[in-house]
């Protein structure tokens, strides 16, 4: 029989007790805290994307457990989930590529700028949701179903969407089709 | 850079000045909130009977550490319905399915849901009407946060206060009954129906062991 105390103050103590729950968040804030900032920072301004990301890991802490592996697909999700109720401070009217032009890291090469302005503008020939893909395919190396997720479809439209948005992408930056690498 | 992944990595904006000046404070605020206590995935549900809780009409699912040399034991399910049943009072309390609850009348473990409007509705209405009803009151979640908070049996420095928020709570109703009526039809009715976890004669409700 466990009186009732007893199950509280177990409670208690395996609460209070040596856990490495701090240790597991710092690591995921380590590894994770520029990928989730970059991504929230596509649908809101820079203040605004800073404390949703701050909110995402306050609620990885509160739910530690629910955290999946690989972490950042789940803390992704909470980051939109996030976006989406605050719906008031998103960026109204703004499409990706536009946003994209205005986080793009200050550079004083001009080739690299004159490059980026070319990728830039190959993106805004794309539908939103395929320039989505794209971005996070190759910024987060994502697998379709774990990037399905975030952009709330099913994994093969997110592939779909893919495969167009990179084909469209290589022959309008005049890429050759050997370097176009297919991801599966 | 004719590469077309190098291309697009380019893109991805800076966030090397704001995870420096954030990373700091962004910890200490997560270390500062409190924790939910979702231990349920780790953990197994340890024969309820053997806990005389129950006895307290308390959907109490009491979980035991999974390395037993560790000796832990920890409260799995529904912390504040253990807790906020405050012993003694004259009503019945109908406790509700809320999300993540594991008993078997809200879905069980792995399919439990929250009472849904139209079954909090059929309830409401099934309990009304019943003879020897006086009275039936809704409590949100947040009127059961207060009832918690105003449990004699949470000390005042307990660490519950800390970790239990107003969603670790369930919604309930509680029936208060004419004098001389018969409560037992009441809460067997109340157990039986879709959405209700538990029904609890407050009155019956033994108070638990001090010290």
């Amino acid at each position: 029989m466990i009186p009732f105390l007893a199950v509280i103050d177990g409670l208690e103590r395996s609460l209070l007790g040596v856990d490495d729950s701090e240790a597991r968040l710092t690591a995921l804030y380590e590894e994770h805290y520029r990928s989730v900032l970059s991504y929230v920072l596509l649908r809101a301004e820079q203040q605004t994307a800073e404390d949703i990301t701050s909110e995402t890991f306050l609620i990885a802490w509160r739910r530690l457990e629910r955290v999946s592996e690989p972490p950042l697909p789940w803390l992704l999700g909470v980051a939109r989930n996030l976006l989406r109720t605050q719906r008031r401070s998103r960026l109204r009217g703004k499409s990706l590529v536009e946003r994209l032009a205005e986080l793009a890291p200050a550079d004083d090469v001009a080739e690299q700028v004159a490059e980026r302005q070319v990728a830039l503008d190959a993106l805004a020939n794309l539908s939103e949701r395929d320039a989505e893909a794209v971005l996070l395919a190759s910024w987060y190396g994502l697998s379709p179903a774990e990037a399905a997720k975030i952009a709330g479809c099913s994994a093969r439209t997110f592939n779909v969407r893919l495969h167009r948005a990179r084909r469209r992408l290589a022959d309008a930056l005049g890429l050759s089709r050997l370097t176009f690498q297919e991801q599966s | 850079m004719n590469d077309l992944d190098e291309l697009i990595a380019s893109l991805r904006p800076d966030t090397e000045a704001a995870y420096l000046r954030r990373r700091e404070s962004d910890l200490a605020r997560a270390f500062a909130a409190p924790r939910r206590r979702s231990f349920f995935p780790r953990l197994r549900l340890a024969a309820v009977a053997a806990v005389p809780l129950v006895l307290t009409g308390v959907v109490a699912a009491v979980a035991l550490a999974p390395d037993p040399s560790k000796d832990r034991v920890v409260m799995a399910a529904s912390v504040q319905q253990l807790l906020s049943t405050r012993t003694g009072e004259a009503a019945i309390m109908v406790f509700l399915c809320k999300e993540n609850l594991p008993v078997p009348e809200c879905g069980g473990r792995t399919d439990n849901s929250a009472i849904t409007e139209q079954q909090k509705e059929a309830v409401e209405r099934a309990l009304t009407t019943m003879t020897g009803v006086k009275n039936l009151t809704y409590m949100d979640k947040s009127a059961m946060y207060d009832r918690f908070l105003n449990d004699p049996q949470i000390g005042k420095d307990s660490m519950l206060r800390q970790i239990m928020t107003v969603e670790d709570m369930t919604e309930a109703f509680r029936v208060t009954m004419k004098p001389g009526a018969d409560w037992q039809p009441v809460i067997e009715r109340a157990q039986g129906m879709p959405g209700v976890a538990n029904a609890v004669d407050q009155r019956k409700v033994e108070a638990p062991p001090r010290g």
